[in-house]
């Protein structure tokens, strides 16, 4: 047996103070040089899966724990977790919170230093390790300085140098805008081809697809195991787990057409499709969003030759134009530091215009103050935690009515439409803190919703949650906007965008680059090179073969004929 | 005592350390409130409020935490000076007196963990920050007045009243709501849970020593400034009369 | 380095000694603004000190600090005047009286504390934060101290941008921080203390298993990684500044120096 080298025997784990085990009964091993990806929904047990690969479960977290790891036919159990440093290293989601040093290269030395190994040796492991990551050139700079997505790259130098026999990745792409996502994933591809031994838990199929085999979880057991062929190419299963599938292969599967496995042509599907497609069927969805254009109200924000300046004089906006109307449904995508979320900081007064004009309602920001501005224009941040601080859901949402000198019985019920607004009945006296992400992510909008604002702008509201999460999320989003809310959105996910917005503003380097529809942005190549973004699978497949862009699967078996 | 040295060779409680000193320099420095009439002196910082509740929640990491986060706050803000090693000093017995001092006050401790849900809490937890205000206050006064900064009654009346005052406001809502949460993240400090039941049988004494040093060093102190027309016969009158006091804070916060 | 940093990032005599000739030095100096109160002694200090903020190059910083330096100095050259009664009155206004040997003495303290600022301000601007906690390891702080010690300047950058993010979603739901009394503004703080407490609390759990992770105590004595070995010119600037010292203070005992027979 010694080419498994990875053997995991009949592992549970349930943490102190819950019931529901973690872990169940999980059972695999994994040969030298192979890879396997871990799948499944937020707290299906990928991340305590890890922890336990890596010691951490059970030596950091107290709770009911059987089973055995074995690495190399030998079990890491009763090895301390700092002692298993050389031989299993793992990279975590938060790349905060795992960089500690001053510099880049003290960084990546910290490892080997903590084992005691020759100074000779952790200077060729730190330049080689700089170079695998593409981060040479940055040896003297400070961490704290560095893009997310370098940050990660950095950590993930960090625990190679310390030339692991196993390499654990625990969501590491999750918190990364596209561009950083890329640039890691390119790491990550040099390491599969190098053969590293590798367990890489994730949400995106699109990141498994070199792996050997890929494991789903879900409530802390392995309820399929396969290779990404067999996986992706099975979206139905996905779906049920919570994972979000391949939308050629929905499609394929509706059609009763073969699926595309990694690496497939997915054209065929269209191809198989194409004499079905009636453009007549798409030219009435075209139709019904005419007429939802036309049934927009008035210039609810009008901004109007915006600038904004950096202390340092350097221009962060330059010259923006941009009217929105009530109950329009925006979206604003671009590169990060594209300056979108500045540009949505001055809707609602949190910063004032260098020159220009933004006015809310026909009233310049100029002339309001925050606080006026804050019961018109609602503003919800990317991290929910950075404003929970109640005891309960309910006293989280009645701070801003309490605040705008609400009365207390409309307090209430404002509070009671917000929570229904947001679904989370029954919710009301629990701790905030100790939901979901997706779960604090709604109280976060529910506290603006309670304060019931007419417009709501919301700053990448799906980083971090998993596809269930932010269905629910999104959906709660278009609810809102059909009620009569006017929505502003800034995010990254493109397949949101696509279904989702009405209309998407592009952001370059402090401009607009474009004004348009996801349709037509999606159609546009040259735009999407500019702008850094990637057209969903569908849109840009349908935009090839059929020569009209399609948004999504949904759309697309709206405009087949019948057989 | 001993815990203050061991909790080093936690990585935990390292960690712990690192981030009380960093929330305390980050917080202190933006957040104040300005008393109206002298801006600019009068200030209340309701960081402050952190030695004496992330001590309660985290034992001795919050007390080095408070140390180290004040020396930050002079070597960003550019005011490093020997004065410095007293705020040092100061502000490492502010976070470590309250978690020593709770549950170990005989009558005056009601032998429950801080959890602030009741007036006898309330009580007990004032009776700690001010304890901890007034060693820190007394202290770095001594100290600085020493050195020929700032008199002594000035800055050990500014320290104590400030300090104090922002933990009495802050610190008991602050507590409600982060108590219960720190511990299901077993951020907890295990003698903050053990000490509440032990109440300790003769510690009672020792924390009415350590009452005893700040009292008296307060007071003669003020007194020099306050008192008789020349009380400073001596020339280096403040600092010995006042001497005898801090050693006896020091002493009872070791064999606390 | 942080955006928070001192450092000044220029080559000059200063910021090329050896981060523990500095730290000897600025302490020398320290102990020469302690050997004595009287003004004429601390002003030849002083002048010392300007051509060292100018060599540093860390005027910038000075003028950043000018409001504080200038306040420590009449605050405290109006208390010490206020609160000693030493020498011949010399001024009488109403209940306050000023004596001459006082009001020398407060001067003299007004000086001594501005020179120390000023001499921890030369020594912020010409050391790396990394260069002083080397300092520091150096002269015997253990190193899980040390590495806390850098771990917090690390975070204080972060949690600033948190405190700041907080401060702003609390005011979009309607926070003023500076509405009502004293007490109640104090009290107004709460919704912005809790999340960044709890950020910090959160972060304690994932620092700790990555710090874990990558090997943290494993051996007691890591490999040191930068190894920087002082040269002759950081012995001299060493051993000028013990002797600087050591002859202020023998001046001080001496006689000399001094206003009133206090520190």
């Amino acid at each position: 047996m010694a080419h498994i080298h990875l053997q995991v025997r009949d592992l549970r784990f349930t943490y102190g103070e819950t019931h529901r085990p973690a872990l169940d009964a999980v059972e695999f091993s994994v040969q030298k040089g192979q890879s396997v990806s871990i799948m499944g929904r937020s707290g299906a047990g990928k991340s305590s899966l890890c922890l336990s690969l890596r010691g951490l479960i059970p030596e950091s977290y107290p709770g009911d724990f059987a089973g055995e790891v074995l690495l190399d036919g030998k079990s890491i159990l009763h090895r301390r977790v700092r002692d298993l440093a050389g031989d299993i290293g793992i990279v975590f989601q938060d790349f905060e919170s795992q960089l500690f040093c001053t510099t880049v290269e003290l960084e990546v030395a910290f490892t080997p230093q903590n084992l005691g190994l020759p100074r000779d040796e952790i200077q060729k492991r730190v330049s080689r390790c700089l170079e695998l990551v593409g981060l040479r050139g940055f040896e003297k700079r400070d961490p704290a300085t560095l893009s997310g997505g370098e940050k990660q790259r950095l950590a993930l130098a960090a625990v190679l140098s310390a030339e692991p026999r196993l390499l654990i990745l625990d969501g590491v792409t999750s918190d990364l805008d596209p561009a950083g996502k890329s640039e890691l994933l390119r790491v990550i591809g040099d390491l599969y081809a190098g053969r590293q031994t590798m367990i890489a838990a994730t949400h995106a199929y699109e990141e498994t697809q070199l792996a050997d085999a890929i494991l789903v979880l879900d409530e802390g057991k392995i309820v399929a195991h396969g290779t990404p062929a067999e996986i992706i190419c099975r979206p139905r299963l996905m779906q049920e787990h919570g994972i979000r599938p391949r939308d050629i292969n929905l499609l394929a599967e509706k059609e009763s057409l073969p699926n595309v496995p990694p690496g497939g042509a997915p054209g065929q599907v269209l191809e198989k499709v194409r004499s079905r497609f009636n453009p007549l069927k798409l030219e009435a969805i075209l139709d019904r969003e005419r007429k939802r254009a036309e049934r927009y109200g008035q210039p609810i924000l009008e901004v109007s030759g915006l600038n904004c300046f950096a202390d340092d004089g350097r221009n962060i906006l330059s010259d923006i134009h941009l009217t929105v109307r009530e109950r329009e449904m925006l979206a604003i995508v671009g590169r990060n530091g594209a300056g979108k979320t500045t540009l949505i900081k001055h809707f609602n007064g949190l910063l004032r215009p260098s020159s220009g004009d933004v006015k809310v309602k026909d009233v310049p920001t100029k002339r309001t103050s925050l606080f006026e501005l804050c019961q018109t224009v609602g503003f919800v941040f990317q991290n929910p935690d950075h404003q929970i601080f109640s005891e309960t859901v309910r006293k989280e949402l009645s701070f801003g009515p309490k605040n705008l000198g609400v009365g207390e019985e409309e307090i209430e019920g404002r509070v009671s439409e917000a929570i229904a607004a947001v679904r989370l009945n029954g919710f009301e006296e629990e701790d905030p803190l100790m939901l979901s992400k997706g779960g604090r992510q709604k109280v976060a909008v529910a506290s603006i919703l309670a304060m019931r604002p007419e417009v709501l702008v919301l700053d990448e509201p799906t980083t971090g949650l998993d596809y269930e999460e932010t269905i629910a999320l999104m959906e709660l989003v278009r609810r809102l906007n059909e009620a009569g809310h006017t929505v502003i959105l800034v995010t990254h996910t493109m397949w949101v965008v696509a279904r989702y917005a009405h209309r998407v503003i592009v952001m370059d380097a402090g401009r607009i680059i474009a004004d348009t529809t996801p349709r037509q942005l999606f159609a546009n190549p040259s735009l999407l090179r500019t702008a850094g973004l990637t057209a969903p699978e569908i849109a840009e497949l349908s935009h090839r073969f059929l020569g009209r862009t399609v948004l999504s699967h949904t759309e697309m078996q709206d405009c087949l004929d019948p057989t | 005592m001993k815990d203050v040295i061991f909790m080093w060779r936690d990585t935990r409680m390292v960690v712990l350390a690192a981030l009380t000193a960093a929330t305390y320099a980050a917080v202190l420095i933006p957040f104040k409130v300005v008393l109206p009439f002298i801006p600019g002196f009068t200030e209340f910082r309701p960081g402050s409020v952190i030695p004496v509740i992330f001590s309660l929640m985290f034992g001795p990491a919050a007390a080095w935490g408070s140390a180290l986060g004040n020396l930050i706050g002079d070597v960003y803000g550019g005011t490093l000076t020997p004065a410095s090693s007293f705020g040092f000093v100061g502000n490492f017995l502010y976070g470590y007196i309250p978690y020593k001092v709770w549950g170990r006050m005989g009558f005056l401790s009601c032998g429950t963990e801080p959890t602030i849900r009741s007036g006898r809490q309330i009580v007990e937890y004032l009776v700690t920050a001010a304890l901890a205000a007034g060693a820190c206050a007394t202290v770095i006064a001594w100290g600085v007045d020493m050195m020929g900064f700032v008199p002594f009654n000035i800055l050990s009346n500014f320290i104590l009243v400030t300090n104090f005052a922002v933990s009495a406001i802050l610190g008991p809502p602050l507590l409600a709501a982060l108590y219960p949460r720190a511990k299901k993240w077993r951020l907890v400090h295990r003698l903050a849970t053990s000490q509440a039941e032990r109440r300790g049988r003769h510690a009672w004494v020792i924390v009415l020593l350590l009452f005893v040093g700040i009292a008296s060093g307060h007071f003669i102190g003020n007194a020099f400034y306050f008192g008789a027309e020349k009380v400073d016969p001596g020339g280096m009158g403040l600092a010995v009369a006042v001497a005898p006091s801090i050693v006896l804070i020091l002493l009872c916060a070791a064999l606390l | 380095m942080s955006e928070f940093s001192l450092y000044v990032n220029k080559e000059t005599v200063i910021s090329g000694l050896d981060p523990r000739a500095k730290l000897v030095a600025s302490m020398a100096l320290f102990v020469v603004a302690m050997s004595f109160n009287h003004p004429l002694y601390l002003l030849v200090l002083l002048l010392f000190e300007a051509y060292l903020v100018v060599a540093s190059r860390s005027l910038p910083n000075i003028r950043r600090i000018r409001v504080l330096l200038l306040l420590l100095f009449v605050f405290s050259a109006v208390l010490w005047s206020l609160f000693l009664k030493e020498g011949p009155l010399l001024l009488r206004l109403g209940p306050l009286r000023v004596h001459r040997d006082s009001l020398l003495y407060a001067v003299g303290m007004g000086m001594r504390l501005v020179s120390m600022v000023v001499t921890g301000m030369v020594f912020l601007s010409a050391t790396m934060i990394e260069e002083f906690v080397f300092a520091l390891r150096k002269f015997g702080l253990p190193t899980p101290m040390a590495f806390a010690f850098s771990l917090a300047f690390r975070m204080v950058s972060q949690l600033m941008k948190v405190a700041a993010t907080v401060k702003q979603a609390q005011q979009v739901r309607g926070l003023d921080v500076d509405a009502g009394g004293i007490f109640r503004r104090i009290r107004n703080h709460i919704p912005l203390l809790i999340p960044i407490f709890v950020f910090s609390m959160k972060s304690v759990d994932s620092l700790t298993r990555a710090l874990e992770a990558r090997g943290f105590g494993c051996t007691k004595k890591p490999t040191p990684y930068i190894i920087v070995l002082p040269r002759a010119g950081d012995y001299a600037v060493a051993i000028a500044s013990v002797c600087l010292a050591a002859a202020a203070v023998l001046l001080r005992l001496c006689g000399f120096g001094e206003v009133l027979s206090r520190l």
